[in-house]
Protein backbone atom coordinates (compact mmCIF):
# COMPACT_ATOMS: atom_id res chain seq x y z
CA UNK A 1 0.00 0.00 0.00
CA UNK A 2 1.16 3.30 -1.36
CA UNK A 3 0.96 6.47 1.48
CA UNK A 4 -0.28 9.27 -0.51
CA UNK A 5 -0.16 12.10 2.11
CA UNK A 6 2.49 11.64 5.02
CA UNK A 7 1.87 14.32 7.76
CA UNK A 8 4.38 14.03 10.37
CA UNK A 9 4.64 16.53 13.15
CA UNK A 10 1.76 19.39 11.98
CA UNK A 11 1.65 21.74 14.70
CA UNK A 12 -0.88 24.49 13.21
CA UNK A 13 -1.79 28.24 15.76
CA UNK A 14 -3.78 30.95 15.42
CA UNK A 15 -2.37 33.33 16.95
CA UNK A 16 -0.96 32.20 20.25
CA UNK A 17 -3.95 29.56 20.16
CA UNK A 18 -2.85 26.17 19.03
CA UNK A 19 -5.16 24.18 17.06
CA UNK A 20 -3.19 21.09 16.06
CA UNK A 21 -0.62 19.83 18.74
CA UNK A 22 1.74 17.70 16.27
CA UNK A 23 0.10 15.15 14.54
CA UNK A 24 1.75 12.33 12.33
CA UNK A 25 -0.33 10.16 10.88
CA UNK A 26 -0.07 8.79 6.84
CA UNK A 27 -3.10 8.54 4.43
CA UNK A 28 -3.21 5.17 1.89
CA UNK A 29 -3.80 5.69 -1.59
CA UNK A 30 -7.36 4.85 -2.92
CA UNK A 31 -8.60 4.98 0.89
CA UNK A 32 -11.46 6.55 2.40
CA UNK A 33 -10.17 8.04 5.36
CA UNK A 34 -12.81 8.59 8.37
CA UNK A 35 -11.88 11.78 10.65
CA UNK A 36 -14.25 11.62 13.56
CA UNK A 37 -13.93 14.12 16.26
CA UNK A 38 -15.84 16.30 18.45
CA UNK A 39 -16.41 20.26 17.52
CA UNK A 40 -12.87 22.33 17.42
CA UNK A 41 -10.73 19.20 17.53
CA UNK A 42 -8.84 20.68 14.53
CA UNK A 43 -10.19 18.51 11.75
CA UNK A 44 -10.71 21.45 9.20
CA UNK A 45 -8.28 23.40 10.61
CA UNK A 46 -6.42 19.79 9.02
CA UNK A 47 -8.14 19.86 5.42
CA UNK A 48 -7.14 23.87 4.80
CA UNK A 49 -3.53 22.80 5.45
CA UNK A 50 -3.79 20.51 3.26
CA UNK A 51 -4.92 22.21 0.11
CA UNK A 52 -3.21 24.69 1.72
CA UNK A 53 -6.42 27.63 1.87
CA UNK A 54 -4.97 27.78 5.63
CA UNK A 55 -2.59 30.46 4.80
CA UNK A 56 -5.63 33.42 3.70
CA UNK A 57 -6.18 33.01 7.73
CA UNK A 58 -4.35 35.96 9.26
CA UNK A 59 -2.03 35.10 11.89
CA UNK A 60 -1.98 31.62 11.11
CA UNK A 61 1.51 29.54 11.89
CA UNK A 62 2.41 26.20 10.64
CA UNK A 63 5.09 23.91 11.76
CA UNK A 64 6.27 20.41 10.58
CA UNK A 65 5.50 18.85 7.05
CA UNK A 66 3.00 17.31 5.10
CA UNK A 67 3.95 15.19 2.33
CA UNK A 68 1.89 14.96 -1.50
CA UNK A 69 3.09 11.97 -3.07
CA UNK A 70 6.75 12.18 -1.42
CA UNK A 71 6.61 16.14 -2.22
CA UNK A 72 6.51 18.34 0.56
CA UNK A 73 3.34 21.05 -0.32
CA UNK A 74 4.97 23.83 1.28
CA UNK A 75 7.86 23.49 -1.45
CA UNK A 76 5.61 23.56 -4.07
CA UNK A 77 5.14 27.02 -5.88
CA UNK A 78 2.17 26.04 -8.19
CA UNK A 79 -0.09 26.53 -5.48
CA UNK A 80 -3.22 26.98 -7.69
CA UNK A 81 -1.99 23.65 -9.32
CA UNK A 82 -1.84 21.96 -5.91
CA UNK A 83 -5.13 23.14 -5.04
CA UNK A 84 -6.71 21.51 -8.51
CA UNK A 85 -5.03 17.98 -7.56
CA UNK A 86 -7.50 17.99 -4.52
CA UNK A 87 -10.57 18.79 -4.35
CA UNK A 88 -12.90 20.18 -1.24
CA UNK A 89 -16.21 19.74 -0.26
CA UNK A 90 -17.47 22.42 2.58
CA UNK A 91 -19.84 21.59 5.11
CA UNK A 92 -22.22 24.08 4.02
CA UNK A 93 -22.38 24.37 0.72
CA UNK A 94 -20.93 27.26 -1.16
CA UNK A 95 -22.71 28.11 -4.78
CA UNK A 96 -20.55 30.27 -6.02
CA UNK A 97 -23.14 32.80 -7.74
CA UNK A 98 -22.69 31.02 -11.07
CA UNK A 99 -24.96 29.17 -13.70
CA UNK A 100 -25.32 25.10 -12.13
CA UNK A 101 -23.17 24.77 -15.49
CA UNK A 102 -20.78 27.41 -14.74
CA UNK A 103 -19.96 26.26 -11.25
CA UNK A 104 -19.02 22.78 -12.47
CA UNK A 105 -17.05 24.58 -15.49
CA UNK A 106 -15.43 26.90 -13.44
CA UNK A 107 -12.01 25.14 -12.46
CA UNK A 108 -12.12 23.10 -15.95
CA UNK A 109 -12.16 26.76 -17.53
CA UNK A 110 -9.07 27.71 -15.10
CA UNK A 111 -7.55 24.94 -16.51
CA UNK A 112 -7.75 26.77 -19.82
CA UNK A 113 -10.14 24.11 -21.48
CA UNK A 114 -12.47 26.32 -23.45
CA UNK A 115 -14.25 23.64 -25.81
CA UNK A 116 -17.59 23.51 -25.58
CA UNK A 117 -18.19 20.12 -26.60
CA UNK A 118 -15.15 19.16 -23.61
CA UNK A 119 -16.56 21.29 -21.12
CA UNK A 120 -20.23 19.81 -21.55
CA UNK A 121 -18.91 16.54 -21.26
CA UNK A 122 -16.82 17.10 -18.17
CA UNK A 123 -19.79 18.95 -16.61
CA UNK A 124 -22.17 15.91 -17.84
CA UNK A 125 -19.42 13.54 -15.64
CA UNK A 126 -19.24 15.34 -12.74
CA UNK A 127 -22.82 15.84 -12.58
CA UNK A 128 -23.89 12.30 -12.83
CA UNK A 129 -20.99 11.10 -10.07
CA UNK A 130 -22.68 13.75 -7.62
CA UNK A 131 -25.65 12.02 -8.39
CA UNK A 132 -27.28 15.23 -9.56
CA UNK A 133 -27.60 14.93 -12.84
CA UNK A 134 -31.05 14.03 -13.42
CA UNK A 135 -32.48 16.63 -11.30
CA UNK A 136 -30.85 19.75 -13.11
CA UNK A 137 -29.99 18.90 -16.92
CA UNK A 138 -32.96 20.73 -17.75
CA UNK A 139 -31.86 23.56 -16.61
CA UNK A 140 -28.53 24.09 -16.35
CA UNK A 141 -28.29 27.52 -16.98
CA UNK A 142 -30.15 28.86 -14.12
CA UNK A 143 -28.02 29.93 -10.56
CA UNK A 144 -26.54 27.50 -8.90
CA UNK A 145 -27.45 29.02 -5.45
CA UNK A 146 -31.08 28.74 -6.36
CA UNK A 147 -31.11 24.99 -5.66
CA UNK A 148 -32.08 22.97 -2.32
CA UNK A 149 -29.39 22.35 0.37
CA UNK A 150 -28.94 18.83 -0.64
CA UNK A 151 -29.12 19.80 -4.24
CA UNK A 152 -26.64 22.56 -3.60
CA UNK A 153 -24.06 20.07 -1.59
CA UNK A 154 -24.07 17.51 -4.67
CA UNK A 155 -22.83 20.73 -6.78
CA UNK A 156 -20.48 21.11 -4.84
CA UNK A 157 -19.17 17.73 -5.14
CA UNK A 158 -19.76 17.69 -8.21
CA UNK A 159 -17.07 21.35 -8.89
CA UNK A 160 -14.65 19.31 -6.44
CA UNK A 161 -14.85 16.38 -8.76
CA UNK A 162 -14.68 18.70 -11.88
CA UNK A 163 -11.01 19.04 -11.95
CA UNK A 164 -10.23 15.42 -11.33
CA UNK A 165 -8.42 15.67 -8.33
CA UNK A 166 -6.14 13.23 -6.59
CA UNK A 167 -7.67 13.43 -3.45
CA UNK A 168 -11.13 14.40 -2.39
CA UNK A 169 -11.78 15.89 1.13
CA UNK A 170 -15.13 16.11 2.49
CA UNK A 171 -15.84 18.11 5.28
CA UNK A 172 -19.27 17.29 7.66
CA UNK A 173 -20.68 17.19 4.02
CA UNK A 174 -23.89 16.29 5.81
CA UNK A 175 -25.29 19.12 7.64
CA UNK A 176 -27.27 20.78 5.31
CA UNK A 177 -28.46 17.63 3.37
CA UNK A 178 -31.26 14.86 3.95
CA UNK A 179 -30.55 11.53 4.67
CA UNK A 180 -31.53 10.49 1.56
CA UNK A 181 -29.35 12.17 -0.03
CA UNK A 182 -27.05 11.37 2.46
CA UNK A 183 -27.38 8.05 1.61
CA UNK A 184 -26.84 8.79 -2.50
CA UNK A 185 -23.24 10.41 -1.76
CA UNK A 186 -22.31 7.94 -0.04
CA UNK A 187 -23.34 5.17 -2.34
CA UNK A 188 -21.02 7.85 -4.97
CA UNK A 189 -17.89 8.02 -2.29
CA UNK A 190 -17.63 4.35 -2.38
CA UNK A 191 -17.56 4.18 -6.33
CA UNK A 192 -15.40 7.08 -6.14
CA UNK A 193 -12.72 5.48 -3.64
CA UNK A 194 -11.69 3.77 -7.06
CA UNK A 195 -10.36 6.65 -8.89
CA UNK A 196 -8.86 8.88 -5.77
CA UNK A 197 -8.25 8.77 -2.23
CA UNK A 198 -11.00 10.43 -0.12
CA UNK A 199 -10.73 12.09 3.42
CA UNK A 200 -14.00 12.41 5.00
CA UNK A 201 -14.27 14.86 8.38
CA UNK A 202 -17.75 13.59 9.57
CA UNK A 203 -19.65 14.49 12.67
CA UNK A 204 -21.54 11.05 11.94
CA UNK A 205 -19.99 8.62 13.89
CA UNK A 206 -21.78 6.06 11.81
CA UNK A 207 -20.84 7.98 8.70
CA UNK A 208 -17.52 6.87 9.39
CA UNK A 209 -18.82 3.16 9.92
CA UNK A 210 -20.26 2.46 7.14
CA UNK A 211 -17.70 4.23 4.68
CA UNK A 212 -14.36 4.33 5.68
CA UNK A 213 -11.54 2.17 5.48
CA UNK A 214 -9.46 3.10 8.41
CA UNK A 215 -10.85 5.66 10.82
CA UNK A 216 -8.82 8.67 12.96
CA UNK A 217 -9.91 10.42 16.38
CA UNK A 218 -9.06 13.49 17.01
CA UNK A 219 -9.64 15.28 20.03
CA UNK A 220 -8.73 19.17 21.07
CA UNK A 221 -5.72 19.35 18.77
CA UNK A 222 -4.42 15.36 19.38
CA UNK A 223 -4.87 12.81 17.25
CA UNK A 224 -6.25 10.22 19.62
CA UNK A 225 -5.79 7.37 17.40
CA UNK A 226 -6.15 6.01 13.73
CA UNK A 227 -6.63 2.57 12.71
CA UNK A 228 -8.77 -0.03 10.96
CA UNK A 229 -12.38 1.18 11.18
CA UNK A 230 -13.67 -2.50 12.38
CA UNK A 231 -10.90 -1.75 14.91
CA UNK A 232 -11.84 1.72 15.83
CA UNK A 233 -15.60 0.49 15.92
CA UNK A 234 -15.13 -2.64 18.27
CA UNK A 235 -15.20 -3.42 21.52
CA UNK A 236 -11.64 -2.75 22.30
CA UNK A 237 -9.78 -0.09 20.74
CA UNK A 238 -6.72 1.38 22.04
CA UNK A 239 -8.19 4.25 23.74
CA UNK A 240 -10.75 4.21 26.35
CA UNK A 241 -11.10 7.98 24.83
CA UNK A 242 -12.06 6.36 21.30
CA UNK A 243 -14.03 3.84 22.58
CA UNK A 244 -16.51 6.84 24.34
CA UNK A 245 -16.73 9.09 22.20
CA UNK A 246 -17.74 5.88 19.61
CA UNK A 247 -20.34 5.06 22.01
CA UNK A 248 -21.69 8.64 22.79
CA UNK A 249 -20.53 8.68 26.47
CA UNK A 250 -18.51 11.96 25.48
CA UNK A 251 -18.18 15.08 28.09
CA UNK B 1 -8.03 49.78 19.86
CA UNK B 2 -4.32 47.61 19.92
CA UNK B 3 -1.37 49.92 20.40
CA UNK B 4 0.03 49.84 16.94
CA UNK B 5 -3.80 51.01 15.85
CA UNK B 6 -3.75 54.26 18.32
CA UNK B 7 -0.60 55.09 17.71
CA UNK B 8 -1.15 55.12 13.51
CA UNK B 9 -4.07 57.23 14.48
CA UNK B 10 -2.45 59.39 16.57
CA UNK B 11 0.15 59.87 13.79
CA UNK B 12 -2.44 60.23 11.09
CA UNK B 13 -4.53 62.92 13.47
CA UNK B 14 -1.37 64.99 14.20
CA UNK B 15 0.22 64.95 10.69
CA UNK B 16 -3.75 66.51 9.56
CA UNK B 17 -3.62 69.00 12.06
CA UNK B 18 -0.49 70.01 10.70
CA UNK B 19 -1.64 70.21 7.09
CA UNK B 20 -4.58 72.01 8.53
CA UNK B 21 -2.11 74.97 9.98
CA UNK B 22 0.18 74.99 7.01
CA UNK B 23 -2.80 75.50 4.98
CA UNK B 24 -4.58 78.03 7.24
CA UNK B 25 -0.90 80.13 7.85
CA UNK B 26 -0.84 80.20 3.57
CA UNK B 27 -4.25 81.33 2.81
CA UNK B 28 -4.12 83.86 5.38
CA UNK B 29 -1.04 85.87 3.85
CA UNK B 30 -2.60 85.94 0.31
CA UNK B 31 -4.61 88.70 -0.35
CA UNK B 32 -8.71 88.83 0.72
CA UNK B 33 -10.60 86.97 -2.16
CA UNK B 34 -11.88 88.32 -4.91
CA UNK B 35 -14.13 91.28 -3.89
CA UNK B 36 -17.86 90.90 -5.47
CA UNK B 37 -17.39 94.03 -7.24
CA UNK B 38 -14.47 92.95 -9.58
CA UNK B 39 -17.18 90.54 -11.42
CA UNK B 40 -18.81 93.43 -12.89
CA UNK B 41 -15.65 94.31 -15.53
CA UNK B 42 -16.04 90.37 -16.43
CA UNK B 43 -16.47 89.52 -20.52
CA UNK B 44 -18.49 86.57 -19.23
CA UNK B 45 -21.09 85.85 -16.73
CA UNK B 46 -19.89 84.88 -13.50
CA UNK B 47 -22.10 82.00 -13.19
CA UNK B 48 -21.55 80.64 -16.78
CA UNK B 49 -18.02 80.83 -15.61
CA UNK B 50 -18.49 78.57 -12.52
CA UNK B 51 -20.73 76.45 -14.70
CA UNK B 52 -18.22 75.39 -17.04
CA UNK B 53 -15.53 74.99 -14.09
CA UNK B 54 -17.89 73.04 -12.32
CA UNK B 55 -18.57 70.83 -15.56
CA UNK B 56 -15.08 70.18 -16.13
CA UNK B 57 -14.87 67.98 -12.95
CA UNK B 58 -17.42 65.57 -13.90
CA UNK B 59 -14.24 63.35 -15.96
CA UNK B 60 -12.05 64.24 -12.60
CA UNK B 61 -14.77 62.61 -10.94
CA UNK B 62 -15.07 59.68 -12.58
CA UNK B 63 -11.49 59.10 -12.81
CA UNK B 64 -11.19 59.83 -8.96
CA UNK B 65 -13.85 57.26 -8.58
CA UNK B 66 -12.13 54.69 -10.45
CA UNK B 67 -8.64 54.94 -8.69
CA UNK B 68 -10.97 54.86 -5.38
CA UNK B 69 -11.85 51.67 -6.01
CA UNK B 70 -8.95 50.10 -7.33
CA UNK B 71 -7.20 51.57 -4.26
CA UNK B 72 -9.63 50.20 -2.00
CA UNK B 73 -9.36 46.61 -3.32
CA UNK B 74 -5.33 46.85 -3.34
CA UNK B 75 -5.82 47.58 0.03
CA UNK B 76 -8.38 44.82 0.90
CA UNK B 77 -7.15 41.90 -1.10
CA UNK B 78 -3.21 42.80 -1.21
CA UNK B 79 -2.37 44.67 2.06
CA UNK B 80 -2.99 42.17 5.16
CA UNK B 81 -4.74 43.95 7.76
CA UNK B 82 -1.23 43.85 10.12
CA UNK B 83 0.95 45.41 6.79
CA UNK B 84 2.54 48.81 8.01
CA UNK B 85 1.65 50.37 4.91
CA UNK B 86 -2.34 49.67 5.20
CA UNK B 87 -1.82 50.34 9.13
CA UNK B 88 -0.49 53.82 8.25
CA UNK B 89 -3.00 54.50 5.11
CA UNK B 90 -6.16 53.55 6.78
CA UNK B 91 -6.63 56.52 9.87
CA UNK B 92 -6.18 59.30 7.24
CA UNK B 93 -9.22 57.14 4.89
CA UNK B 94 -11.06 56.39 8.18
CA UNK B 95 -10.87 60.43 9.58
CA UNK B 96 -11.28 62.47 6.27
CA UNK B 97 -14.05 60.69 5.08
CA UNK B 98 -15.70 61.62 8.33
CA UNK B 99 -15.90 65.25 7.64
CA UNK B 100 -19.26 66.83 6.35
CA UNK B 101 -19.73 67.60 3.15
CA UNK B 102 -20.01 71.10 4.20
CA UNK B 103 -16.55 71.37 5.18
CA UNK B 104 -15.13 70.82 1.79
CA UNK B 105 -18.30 72.88 0.72
CA UNK B 106 -16.69 75.86 2.88
CA UNK B 107 -13.56 75.26 1.07
CA UNK B 108 -14.47 75.32 -2.17
CA UNK B 109 -16.68 78.32 -1.50
CA UNK B 110 -13.55 80.34 -0.45
CA UNK B 111 -11.31 78.75 -3.29
CA UNK B 112 -13.66 78.83 -6.08
CA UNK B 113 -16.10 81.31 -5.74
CA UNK B 114 -14.39 84.15 -3.64
CA UNK B 115 -11.56 83.56 -6.11
CA UNK B 116 -13.46 82.76 -9.26
CA UNK B 117 -11.04 84.54 -12.26
CA UNK B 118 -7.68 84.02 -10.09
CA UNK B 119 -8.75 80.31 -9.02
CA UNK B 120 -7.43 77.82 -11.12
CA UNK B 121 -8.95 73.66 -11.39
CA UNK B 122 -6.30 72.43 -9.09
CA UNK B 123 -7.44 73.93 -5.98
CA UNK B 124 -11.22 72.41 -7.67
CA UNK B 125 -9.31 69.30 -8.04
CA UNK B 126 -7.78 68.85 -4.37
CA UNK B 127 -11.01 69.46 -2.77
CA UNK B 128 -12.79 66.93 -4.99
CA UNK B 129 -10.44 64.48 -3.89
CA UNK B 130 -10.46 65.27 -0.55
CA UNK B 131 -14.11 64.71 -1.10
CA UNK B 132 -14.49 61.66 -3.12
CA UNK B 133 -11.17 59.18 -2.86
CA UNK B 134 -11.91 58.64 1.38
CA UNK B 135 -15.50 57.81 0.91
CA UNK B 136 -15.48 56.24 -1.71
CA UNK B 137 -12.57 53.60 -0.94
CA UNK B 138 -14.11 53.20 2.59
CA UNK B 139 -17.36 51.96 1.01
CA UNK B 140 -15.75 49.94 -1.57
CA UNK B 141 -13.62 48.79 1.69
CA UNK B 142 -16.56 47.70 3.04
CA UNK B 143 -18.37 46.53 0.04
CA UNK B 144 -15.29 44.25 -0.51
CA UNK B 145 -15.32 42.65 3.01
CA UNK B 146 -19.06 41.81 2.69
CA UNK B 147 -18.46 39.19 0.09
CA UNK B 148 -18.28 35.99 2.33
CA UNK B 149 -15.40 34.50 2.61
CA UNK B 150 -16.48 31.12 2.17
CA UNK B 151 -16.92 32.37 -1.01
CA UNK B 152 -13.44 33.35 -1.82
CA UNK B 153 -12.13 29.75 0.25
CA UNK B 154 -14.49 27.83 -2.40
CA UNK B 155 -13.35 29.91 -5.60
CA UNK B 156 -9.62 29.16 -4.32
CA UNK B 157 -9.99 25.79 -3.61
CA UNK B 158 -10.91 24.56 -6.54
CA UNK B 159 -7.45 26.64 -7.78
CA UNK B 160 -8.76 29.78 -9.10
CA UNK B 161 -5.87 32.40 -9.12
CA UNK B 162 -6.44 35.47 -7.13
CA UNK B 163 -6.88 37.52 -10.17
CA UNK B 164 -10.02 34.97 -11.06
CA UNK B 165 -11.23 35.29 -7.75
CA UNK B 166 -11.36 38.81 -7.78
CA UNK B 167 -12.87 39.51 -10.91
CA UNK B 168 -15.13 36.49 -11.07
CA UNK B 169 -16.26 36.24 -7.76
CA UNK B 170 -15.77 39.41 -5.56
CA UNK B 171 -16.28 42.07 -7.68
CA UNK B 172 -19.74 40.80 -9.15
CA UNK B 173 -20.79 40.08 -5.67
CA UNK B 174 -19.71 43.34 -4.02
CA UNK B 175 -20.97 45.87 -7.06
CA UNK B 176 -24.21 47.19 -6.30
CA UNK B 177 -22.23 47.93 -2.66
CA UNK B 178 -19.58 49.63 -4.48
CA UNK B 179 -22.19 51.45 -6.81
CA UNK B 180 -24.46 52.46 -4.03
CA UNK B 181 -20.95 54.24 -2.14
CA UNK B 182 -20.21 55.93 -4.98
CA UNK B 183 -23.84 57.26 -5.54
CA UNK B 184 -23.15 58.26 -1.93
CA UNK B 185 -20.04 59.63 -2.92
CA UNK B 186 -21.36 61.91 -6.08
CA UNK B 187 -24.40 63.02 -3.84
CA UNK B 188 -21.88 64.33 -1.45
CA UNK B 189 -19.85 66.21 -4.54
CA UNK B 190 -23.58 67.47 -5.66
CA UNK B 191 -23.82 68.95 -2.44
CA UNK B 192 -20.65 70.93 -3.33
CA UNK B 193 -21.62 71.61 -5.84
CA UNK B 194 -24.87 73.48 -4.81
CA UNK B 195 -23.30 75.22 -2.15
CA UNK B 196 -20.95 76.82 -4.35
CA UNK B 197 -23.54 77.74 -7.03
CA UNK B 198 -26.06 78.90 -4.41
CA UNK B 199 -23.17 81.38 -2.81
CA UNK B 200 -22.21 82.52 -6.30
CA UNK B 201 -25.46 83.48 -7.16
CA UNK B 202 -26.51 85.42 -3.86
CA UNK B 203 -23.01 87.29 -4.49
CA UNK B 204 -23.53 88.45 -7.99
CA UNK B 205 -28.03 89.09 -7.63
CA UNK B 206 -28.98 91.84 -6.60
CA UNK B 207 -30.85 91.27 -2.75
CA UNK B 208 -34.19 93.03 -3.48
CA UNK B 209 -35.23 90.70 -6.07
CA UNK B 210 -34.22 87.84 -4.31
CA UNK B 211 -36.96 84.60 -3.68
CA UNK B 212 -37.04 81.28 -2.77
CA UNK B 213 -38.02 80.87 -6.25
CA UNK B 214 -34.83 82.07 -7.55
CA UNK B 215 -32.76 79.78 -5.28
CA UNK B 216 -34.51 76.91 -6.36
CA UNK B 217 -34.17 78.12 -9.86
CA UNK B 218 -30.60 77.73 -9.82
CA UNK B 219 -29.69 74.93 -7.42
CA UNK B 220 -33.14 72.98 -7.39
CA UNK B 221 -32.09 70.39 -9.98
CA UNK B 222 -29.08 69.41 -8.03
CA UNK B 223 -30.62 69.09 -5.13
CA UNK B 224 -33.05 67.07 -6.29
CA UNK B 225 -29.77 65.07 -8.22
CA UNK B 226 -28.45 64.38 -4.47
CA UNK B 227 -31.72 63.13 -3.61
CA UNK B 228 -31.85 60.63 -6.53
CA UNK B 229 -28.67 59.74 -5.69
CA UNK B 230 -29.18 59.26 -1.65
CA UNK B 231 -32.31 57.10 -2.60
CA UNK B 232 -30.51 55.15 -5.33
CA UNK B 233 -27.56 54.32 -3.00
CA UNK B 234 -29.87 53.15 -0.24
CA UNK B 235 -32.38 51.34 -2.62
CA UNK B 236 -29.41 49.15 -4.58
CA UNK B 237 -27.04 48.71 -1.21
CA UNK B 238 -27.65 45.00 0.11
CA UNK B 239 -28.98 44.30 3.22
CA UNK B 240 -26.12 42.69 5.44
CA UNK B 241 -26.45 41.62 9.31
N1 LIG C 1 -10.02 31.36 11.62
C1 LIG C 1 -9.76 30.99 12.89
N2 LIG C 1 -9.21 31.88 13.74
C2 LIG C 1 -8.92 31.52 15.02
N3 LIG C 1 -9.13 30.30 15.53
C3 LIG C 1 -9.67 29.37 14.72
C4 LIG C 1 -10.02 29.66 13.35
N4 LIG C 1 -10.52 28.55 12.78
C5 LIG C 1 -10.51 27.60 13.76
N5 LIG C 1 -10.00 28.08 14.92
C6 LIG C 1 -9.81 27.34 16.18
O1 LIG C 1 -9.06 26.18 15.92
C7 LIG C 1 -9.56 25.08 16.64
C8 LIG C 1 -9.90 23.95 15.68
O2 LIG C 1 -10.99 24.35 14.86
P1 LIG C 1 -11.50 23.51 13.61
O3 LIG C 1 -10.33 23.09 12.82
O4 LIG C 1 -12.54 24.30 12.92
O5 LIG C 1 -12.13 22.26 14.34
P2 LIG C 1 -13.27 21.26 13.83
O6 LIG C 1 -13.35 21.35 12.34
O7 LIG C 1 -12.82 19.94 14.34
O8 LIG C 1 -14.53 21.70 14.49
C9 LIG C 1 -10.76 25.58 17.41
O9 LIG C 1 -10.36 25.82 18.74
C10 LIG C 1 -11.13 26.85 16.72
O10 LIG C 1 -11.68 27.76 17.62
MG1 LIG D 1 -15.01 21.82 11.17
Amino acid sequence: MENKIEISDLKVNYGDKPALNGISFNIVQNEILGIIGPAQSGKTTLLKVINRTLEFTHGVTIQGSVKLDGVDISTIGDVYGLRKRIGMVLPLPVGLPLSIYDNVAFAPRTSGIRIKAELDEIVERCLKQAALWDEVKDRLNSLGTRLSGGQQQRLTIARALSHQPEILCLDEFSIAVDPITTMRIEEVLKTLKNEMTILLVTNLVQQAKRLADRTAFMLNGDLIEIDDTEVMFSDNPKQQSTFDYINGDFG
Amino acid sequence: MDKSKLLYNSIAVLILLIVLSIYLILTFKTPVADSSLSFGSMKVEPITLLKVRLFWMIPILFITVILSIVFAFIIEEWLSPTNIIRQIIEPYIVILSGIPSMIYGLLAVYHVVFNLISSSYTSLTLILILLVIPTTTLSTQTAIRNVDTSIRNAAYAVGGTKWQVIFDHVLPLSALDILSGVCYTISRVLTVTAVCILVLNLLTSDFSTLTVINIVNNVGIILLLVLIFSIIASLIKKNTG
